[in-house]
């Protein structure tokens, strides 16, 4: 009773309601979930007979049962060792199969099927921030992702300090971010929301601050988002990016009326300022 | 004079850490006052610091482990109540301290508590099961686990003196390079890391030359304990990936130390390589630590089950394959780094592959179980909860070789609670599994089950309440090393995770409780029989404690189960086997070696951290003297005369006739089937060892067979740097290429020199067969001076490239080549101060047998120096300057 009246509620809505990976709002994350449940499922099948027949068998035999046999020298039967390596073989072979598909998929460098053109966004990783770069917009954004729902968003992620991850549960896939390299990935939320995204790869001292909101809008009020963006804030040129990378702290939500074109290809190549005092 | 080191290093400044540092400072200097005024000082000195007995070394290790458990524990619960208190509040643990925590609980919980348990039972065990006398090379043993007691004390000394690593139990660059991480924590992580490991190496070693050289006559391979495979299993992984380990971190510390850049995030280095190396030895590490615990379960659920393991050749292959497939798998620890589909998808599918034989193991333990008559004595009760709790583990784990699910679970509290679930519920539940199997075996008294009891419930509940939880909250977005958060979903669980982590808290202090308690009961605790288990193996055959000698005869092996047939035919027959024929043994002497050797590491480790180079050189000096002094003692043994052995194995007869009698309590009486050829009055005495294998080989055997072993793992350290070299070879980040820097007429002549001093090598090993000083000496000498001269053409090289600014900081590609070429010139360095010492040993003493066995050694090894140069003449040098 009592599982069933208080602890199957509590998780369902804790697993489903809150921002979780299996709360998917995206098609990326709804695959992932479907695999994640799916390979569950089928080693359940085989876990959970294990795990009654091991409590079973250990009780059932146990010494004082006269009602067992006991086979003192039963150490070996050709058949039901072929039965024992071919159970784990098959569910492998399955699984197998479903992981190497899946990661054909689901592979983050994919691009997402569909017939809009992505929105392009460089994030880039500093200590301990998220900078978001529309190159096509001509804006940025700190520790603030704002997309428009039901449009693939095409991310081209780099480090400007040490290694992290950019994660944002509910649209699937993370991919780590790293200092002198380009990782890639394509999400896509398919309704408005705002979901949480963070740094999945400790970084340091203020690591834990380092998440931010990602938030979907549609279609027109993302542009208009845009519009209004190209008339706030200051300009991320050189100096304002050396402003920024050089505070080594977090940093509270922004965003940059236009941004110098070039930037992100120099973080890439190290040319860009770089943080010139000691990590604290 | 004092490097780095001030008294701004210890935290007057911080509460926590320093009420630490006092505690502990106040502990044990109360133990050592303690030990002080009731004069234990020479028992331990004589009996337990300089024994190399593989029991007390054994013992010593699980004492350490023990003592180690505690320590990072006390890390796990100050995580969970931080994470408990830490919504949308800072906690109590600043982030510069709550990521020391975390980073130290790892570093500890694997290297000093799962691995040093592991080692511990394997030292206690292994030779006792293999009906052996000792290990392949006992003062060795104790060096390693000196070693491994080295480097937890830097670990410690961590706690008072400066500080720890803040970036992870792996120290992943960049963040652990010294941009990011200035302070001392990663060197005191490294530095303690690389000493233990080296102890780790040698046991690894010492086991395999143990299993594969030093058993009873007529144990073959396909006789042995299957805890004796899987400990060769583990033993070989130690072999192979622990070099894999000392050359990473060689590699951080050179860039730490000395501006390499294998790591950097400047000048061409390469940070992803250091994620492919350091799992590339981490996941065989897994497979280090779970093989030993597969085989205490093993053992502890066929004995319990009074019947032989289900299987047992299956089982042999099952482990022989996951020690194999350890080597493909690393790069699932990191899908997410974007390596693409095709690779991640192989390295999926090769990860689950290793669940196979995992799989098998569990159902020949069913089976085991099936038709058993279980007795749910404290060791099956750990069993019989890591069966549950290893399969839900492994569940979880297959999960995450999915790539596209670990895409969303990576780094996530599913994954922490997923090694947690396989390594809490595996090693540590084995480790307690063997801790009360064989404490009788050690001891001579069992543990007192109640408190067991009590103490198993607490870690089997507490265990599920604390990593329950991270599982839902790993699913909820939640990522691991959080010092903070502002989730309200997250709070609860945190909450329950920490109630959880309380209760095991219990369940140590019960373990605690049930130490004490079963000491001072230990009257009635007591067996005199020496085996309190009905077991079927050989070490529940001899004393408990066994006598240092182990068996006053060899054992001799009719089948699998030694024991077991031994002791049902003793009971059909109605007597014990026959009085065999004493005869007298050497045992080897005490020695301090070890303990001296490692307290001159921690001297070189301590000076290294804070930088007091003189402290170095010192440390050093101190640790080559020791061997130098070791090497030159006249008697390593003792004798033992044919008449003691037989009055200490008459007692031990007289112990066990109530065996025969029907007198003895738990002794299951079983028909044996006898096995073909099987003579029921000949087992257990020495007269003829059938089955081939004709007992432990001699001396000159076992010491080339584990120079051998050593050698395998020297290689692999080259492997190590050339497979760095190889990744770095081009990114000159814009300095100086290959082909205008090696100037291969020189290398000509030092390749000359080195070969034609292999083969002066050659002569001298011939002249010192014939017994013939003069020319022995000379041979020694020509091998010495064309060695020097080798390293004279090599560093005149080197600071001519130095000179011209295309030194090891100028870019990857020379940083990875004076690493590698740099560690050979230290090979031969290190070979030319061996050289002249058994130059001077051979001159005074003639020749010795164990002075011969180490000139054959030297001999391996310079002639092993000669192919690695070779590897890398052709590979470095000729392929980097062809066009």
């Amino acid at each position: 009773m009592f599982v069933k009246k208080t602890i199957v509620p509590v998780l369902a809505s804790s697993l489903s309601g809150c921002g979780g990976v299996l709360d998917p709002r995206g098609p990326v994350g709804a695959s992932e979930k479907l695999i994640l449940m799916d390979s569950l499922t089928i080693m359940l099948v085989i876990v959970v007979p294990v795990l009654l027949a091991t409590l079973g068998f250990a009780w059932w035999f146990r010494a004082s049962n006269a009602r067992a046999t006991y086979r003192p020298n039963w150490a070996f039967s050709g058949s039901l060792e072929l039965i024992v390596w071919a159970i784990p073989t098959l569910v492998i072979t399955f699984l197998g199969g479903i992981a190497w598909f899946g990661s054909q998929a689901l592979d983050p460098f994919r691009p997402l099927d569909g017939k809009l053109k992505p929105i392009e966004v460089e994030a880039v990783s500093l200590d301990w921030k998220w900078l978001f770069i529309y190159p096509d917009e001509g804006i940025a954004t700190v520790n603030q992702l704002v997309i428009a729902a039901g449009r693939p968003v095409h991310f081209r992620i780099t480090s400007a300090t040490v290694w992290n991850a950019f994660f944002v549960p509910q649209l699937g896939s993370m991919i780590y971010s790293m200092a002198g390299m380009t990782s890639q990935l394509n999400l896509q939320a398919d309704k408005p929301g705002t979901f949480r995204g963070l740094s999945s790869m400790f970084s340091g001292d203020k690591f834990s601050d380092m998440h931010f909101d990602v938030r979907a809008l549609d279609e027109n009020a993302f542009d208009q988002w845009v519009d209004s963006a190209k008339q706030s804030g200051p300009a991320l040129d050189r100096a304002a990016y050396a402003r920024l990378a050089r505070m080594a702290d977090t940093a509270p939500v922004s965003i940059y009326r236009s941004v110098d074109s070039t930037l992100f290809k120099s973080i890439v190549a190290g040319t860009a300022p770089e943080p010139d005092q000691e990590h604290p | 004079m004092l490097g780095k080191l001030s008294w701004s290093a210890i935290p007057f400044s911080q509460p926590i850490p320093m009420a630490a540092s006092i505690l502990m400072i106040v502990v044990i200097l109360a133990i050592l006052a303690w030990v002080t005024l009731k004069g234990h000082w020479p028992y331990l000195w004589s009996e337990w610091i300089t024994s190399v007995d593989h029991k007390r070394i054994g013992v010593m290790y699980c004492v350490l482990a023990f003592l180690m458990l505690i320590r990072g524990f006390t890390d796990a619960i100050m995580m969970r109540s931080q994470q408990a208190l830490a919504f949308h509040a800072p906690g109590y643990l600043p982030p510069e301290h709550f990521d020391q925590i975390f980073s130290a609980h790892g570093t500890i919980m694997i290297f000093f508590v799962a691995m040093t348990f592991m080692i511990g039972l394997m030292n206690f065990v292994v030779p006792l099961q293999l009906g052996a006398r000792d290990v392949a090379f006992p003062t060795l043993n104790s060096v390693s686990l000196w070693l491994n007691a080295a480097g937890i004390l830097l670990v410690n000394i961590s706690l008072v003196i400066g500080e720890f690593g803040k970036a992870g139990w792996l120290s992943f660059p960049p963040l652990s390079e010294l941009k990011y991480s200035p302070g001392v924590g990663i060197d005191y992580y490294l530095w303690a890391l690389q000493i233990s490991g080296i102890g780790t190496l040698l046991t690894g070693v010492n086991f395999v030359t143990t299993i594969l050289k030093i058993r009873a006559p007529g144990m073959t391979l396909t006789r042995m304990p299957i805890f004796c495979w899987t400990s060769l299993a583990s033993s070989l992984l130690m072999v192979a990936a622990f070099p894999i380990l000392t050359a990473t971190f060689a590699m951080l510390l050179l860039d730490r130390y000395l501006g390499f850049h294998f790591f950097t995030d400047t000048a061409g280095g390469n940070s992803m390589m250091y994620m492919n190396l350091i799992w590339a030895w981490g996941h065989p590490e897994v497979y280090i630590l779970i093989l030993p615990a597969f085989g205490v379960f093993s053992e502890v659920i066929s004995t319990f089950s009074g019947k032989p393991l289900f299987g047992y050749r299956s089982m042999i292959i099952a482990t022989m394959a996951i020690c194999i497939l350890a080597f493909m798998v690393w790069l699932h620890h990191f899908f997410t780094m974007g390596a693409g589909a095709d690779v991640n998808g192989f390295f999926g599918i090769m990860s689950m592959i290793i669940a196979v034989p995992t799989g098998v193991k569990i159902f020949n333990w069913l089976f085991t179980l099936w038709g058993g008559r279980v007795r749910f004595e404290l060791p099956i009760l750990w069993a019989l909860a890591f069966m549950v709790t290893f399969v839900v583990g492994g569940m979880t784990g297959v999960l995450l070789a999915v790539p596209p699910a670990d895409f969303v679970l990576h780094n996530s509290l599913f994954l922490v609670a997923h090694f947690h679930n396989v390594i809490i519920g595996g090693v540590l539940f084995g480790a307690f599994a063997g801790y009360t199997y064989w404490f009788p075996k050690a001891f001579g008294f069992k543990l007192h089950v109640g408190t067991g009891k009590a103490a198993f419930w607490c870690w089997a509940v507490g265990f599920y309440v604390a990593f329950l939880p991270l599982y839902v909250l790993g699913l909820e977005g939640m990522t691991r090393r959080m010092q903070h958060y502002d989730v309200a979903e997250w709070h609860p669980w945190l909450i329950v995770a920490a109630a959880g982590a309380a209760i095991i808290l219990c369940g140590i202090v019960f373990q605690i409780a049930q130490l004490v308690v079963s000491i001072r009961r230990r009257d009635q605790l007591r067996d005199l029989t020496g085996d309190p288990w009905d077991g079927r193996t050989l070490e529940w055959i001899t004393f408990s404690p066994p006598p240092k000698f182990n068996f006053a005869v060899m054992p001799n092996v009719t089948g699998s189960e030694a024991y077991w047939n031994m002791k049902q035919t003793a009971i059909e027959r109605g007597r014990l086997t026959d009085l065999p024929d004493y005869k007298r043994i050497e045992l080897p002497r005490n020695s301090p070696t070890g303990f001296v050797t490692a307290f001159f590491a921690v001297l070189a480790g301590f000076a290294l951290i804070w930088h007091i180079w003189w402290m170095v050189i010192v440390g050093l000096a101190g640790a080559f003297g020791t061997f130098v002094v070791f090497a030159w003692r006249d008697r390593s043994e003792y004798e033992m005369s044919a008449a003691e052995l037989a009055r200490i194995d008459g007692e031990r007869r007289k112990a066990r006739i109530g065996l025969v009698e029907g007198r003895e309590e738990g002794i299951t009486p079983v028909k044996v089937a006898a096995p073909a050829g099987h003579d029921p009055n000949k087992v257990g005495t020495r007269a003829e060892a059938d089955g081939g294998f004709k007992g432990p080989a001699s001396k000159r055997i076992i010491t080339g067979y584990g120079f051998w072993v050593f050698l395998l793992s020297d290689f692999i350290l080259f492997s190590g740097f050339y497979a760095a070299y190889a990744v770095l070879a081009h990114a000159t980040a814009g300095g100086p290429t290959a082909v205008k820097l090696f100037n291969l007429r020189i290398l000509a002549i030092e390749t000359a020199c080195l070969l034609l001093s292999s083969f002066a090598c050659g002569m001298a090993s011939i002249a010192s067969n014939a017994r013939s000083m003069l020319w022995t000496q000379i041979g020694y000498f020509v091998t010495g001076a064309l060695g020097a001269a080798f390293l004279g053409l090599e560093i005149s090289e080197f600071s001519r490239m130095l000179s011209i600014g295309a030194g090891p900081g100028r870019s990857a590609f020379l940083s990875a080549f004076f690493a590698l070429v740099g560690l050979h010139g230290f090979h031969v360095a290190i070979g030319l101060l061996w050289l002249g010492t058994m130059m001077a040993q051979t001159w005074a003493k003639g020749f010795r047998a164990d002075i011969m066995r180490r000139g054959l050694c030297f001999a391996l090894f310079w002639h092993a120096l000669d192919i690695i140069w070779v590897g890398i003449f052709t590979n470095v040098y000729l392929l980097g300057t062809s066009p």
